[in-house]
């Protein structure tokens, strides 16, 4: 096979055995890889209701056919698995060098089974894999971890060479909060996918490959390449405003438009936005840019602070847009200093960023409204208090005091000390920092997204706000549903495809260079239609497992806040009972959201 | 103003905000011109609260009394 390497490596940690298999040529092609492939093979193995705790549950690393192709932003792997968090089909995206690395060991997945009596890693080196013990890992941050494993290595350059993903304390112990970091600070954050890996007692995936990746035709994707990376030159988002100030160009931007959630969403404006702005970073904690894999773009940040609790210097990457808003404005906090160390906490300790900051902000409300107190949390809590988010992210990553209940993640915290309403997600996954009530489609997004809250599975920001391929009025709800469906299927297809989803930030930048792409990688001959029925067809997939797991269309909703309490440029509420209806017709589904017969044949599923 | 177009403020205004007198019926294009801005290169404007987007349909529009623009260079993230 060609852009695929058409190898699978299948772990069973419970019989210490692994086995290599061939890839589907006809499920690669229908499903193309990553967030699909994956999705499909999870699918196909394994119980909708099984305990995402249980050995039964498996956790798949799946790259796409473009993953370490050398075509711009090409450094993607997806993880799928069930979450702990909410029963849904995760699948949570990182970037780095590990997803590249594994395919030039000659793997497009791997799909780990069962669970280990005792901490294990996963050991791949071209083709020697090995299971070897981990009991000196276990307890161990996610960078002490990498330094260790890296250590064992008989020279420098082969230890440069090697790749690793790893669980921290938070998925050790089972935080339903839980992330997979990769590169030590890359994150396949979302859903709880470190409490999986944890509950099997892998602690790490260790990966080094030689190998070559072969190529359809080499010369014409050659010229797709150069094609693509004109384009994203051409686009003022990828070849300027993010390269030099991050993610982070966000937040003053989002925050002119009202919609920057403040105080756990009480408020959508925040007055000292722009101390914690990617600008602000720029002239005080950054010392540099970094990018993944072939990424032309290198929108991460690496960045020193003083730690405001040890007043040594401390180095690391970040924060991301959604951590300094929600650890930030939403906290009510502008302390970039507190907000950066808190995310290095999340870093190490193997924390999802939003979920985390998410949870901080819930518990803030609850104290401030005396639900929560300070004997309960062991330290006063107010919005604004910056020791606080720090003291309450590290408990969280170690299950210390509070931090046990709030490594559940905030809607398990609200809803013991008995208000559920003031967590503010969608099916128990914490919503990302950009306020539907002063943008209709976004909250159409995050009810309908499949693992929940999310922004990124269809990010309608870029049309409402940034006019990234076009203009669209973000208080209105007319033609939403049409914008929102377009942006998540062809957003499946970039996720499954290897590419790092910020190609679709360049104007022009659709399905058209995605299939230059990948046939000329590939030589799979897709059309842009087919792309589009494909990235149809993986959203279904996703919707009937959450489904047969129990999930229902009333959990397709905002929380009430969102519902009720007016805010935005224009105190409006948002209007999801205007888009919600429409959307289910346009996607095939009955009026109780599920694919009808007619649409599972259109789509082949 | 926020990014490259913080050096176009007048002096003594904040880091970012200014208030500016204009003429009745001033034009976006006005306040451009008022404060030497280049008009061609593209810029993501938001008047009170709302995106605009980067075309130039906002160029000539009046505005009013009150009105809060932001100016940024075109921008994205996730």
């Amino acid at each position: 096979m060609n852009g695929w390497t058409g190898n699978i490596l299948r772990v069973n940690l419970t019989d210490r055995e692994y086995a290599i298999e061939d890839l589907d040529p006809v499920l690669a092609r229908d499903f193309i890889g990553g967030r699909g492939l994956g999705s499909k093979i999870f699918c196909d193995e394994v119980d909708p209701m099984v305990d995402p705790f249980a050995p039964e549950n498996k956790l798949i690393f799946m790259t796409g056919p473009l993953t370490g192709s050398g075509a711009p932003c090409s450094s993607r792997y997806m993880v799928i698995t069930k979450s702990p968090l909410n029963d849904t089909l995760a699948s949570s995206n990182s970037g780095g060098f590990f997803g590249p690395q594994l395919k030039f060991a000659g793997y497009d997945g791997i799909i780990i089974e069962g669970c280990s009596e005792e901490p294990v890693y996963l050991w791949i080196n071209n083709d020697e894999v090995e299971i070897r013990p981990a009991l000196d890992l276990w307890g161990k941050t996610t960078h002490e971890t990498e330094d260790i494993i890296r250590a064992e290595m008989p020279d420098n350059w082969r230890a440069k060479e090697l790749r690793i993903a790893s669980i921290g304390p938070a998925g050790e112990k089972l935080s339903r909060i839980a992330c997979i970091m990769n590169d030590k600070n890359r994150a396949a954050g979302r859903s709880g996918v470190g409490a999986v890996m944890g509950s099997k007692k892998l602690k790490a995936i260790a990966v080094r490959g030689t190998d070559k990746i072969t190529l359809t035709d080499g010369d014409a994707f050659q010229k797709a390449v150069l094609h693509a990376r004109d384009t994203l030159k051409a686009g003022p988002v990828t070849s300027e405003a993010l390269p030099s100030y991050g993610t982070a160009v966000l937040v003053n931007i989002i925050n002119e438009a009202h919609i920057l959630p403040t105080n756990n969403w009480q408020k959508s404006y925040f007055e000292n936005a722009h101390k914690i702005s990617g600008e602000a970073m720029a002239d005080t904690i950054l010392k540099r840019k970094g990018g993944c894999f072939s990424c032309p773009i290198a929108c991460g940040r690496l960045t020193e602070i003083t730690d405001p609790l040890s007043g040594s210097k401390i180095k690391g990457e970040g924060p991301e847009y959604e951590t300094v808003e929600l650890m930030g404005a939403s906290c009510g906090i502008d302390d970039l200093s507190a907000i950066t160390k808190a995310n290095y906490i999340c870093n190490e300790l193997g924390m999802d960023t939003i979920s985390a900051a998410s949870t901080v902000a819930c518990a803030m409300e609850l104290y401030e409204k005396g639900y929560l107190s300070e004997e309960d949390l062991g330290i006063k809590a107010n919005f604004g208090n910056a020791d606080a988010l720090m003291v309450l992210t590290e408990k969280m990553g170690k299950r210390e005091g509070i931090g046990d209940i709030m490594a559940e993640g905030g809607y398990r915290l609200a809803e013991k000390y008995g208000h559920p309403e003031l967590f503010m997600g969608v099916k128990k996954l914490e919503a990302p920092a950009y306020d539907p009530r002063g943008c209709q489609s976004m909250g159409l997004q995050y009810a309908t997204s499949n693992r929940g809250a999310c922004h990124v599975r269809g990010y309608a920001i870029a049309n409402e706000i940034l006019e990234v391929h076009a203009k669209t009025d973000p208080l209105s709800t007319e033609g939403k549903a049409d914008m929102v469906k377009l942006l998540q299927d062809l957003t499946a297809v970039i996720d499954s495809s290897g590419l790092c989803l910020f190609v679709a930030l360049a104007p022009n930048f659709l399905y058209e260079e995605v299939q230059l792409l990948m046939n000329q990688a590939c030589g799979a001959n897709y059309t842009v239609e087919e792309l589009a029925l494909i990235g149809d067809r993986i959203w279904n997939l996703e919707r009937l497992f959450n489904l047969k797991a129990g999930l229902t269309k009333a959990d397709d909703t905002l929380p009430k806040r969102l519902l009720e309490e007016p805010a935005g440029p224009k105190g409006d509420v948002c209007r999801l009972d205007e888009m919600l209806p429409g959307y289910y017709k346009l996607r095939g589904w009955d009026e109780n959201g599920i694919p009808t017969e007619k649409k599972l044949k259109e789509i082949s599923l | 103003m926020f990014m490259k177009y913080k050096k176009y403020l007048p002096l003594n205004s904040s880091d970012f905000k200014a208030n500016l007198s204009l003429k009745d019926g001033s034009t976006f294009l006005d306040l451009l011109d008022s404060l030497d801005i280049p008009r061609d290169d593209p810029k993501l404007v938001l008047i009170n609260g709302i995106s605009r987007g980067i075309s130039d349909k906002v160029h000539t529009e009046r505005l009013r009394d009150g009105d809060v623009v932001a100016i940024f260079p075109p921008a994205g993230g996730g």
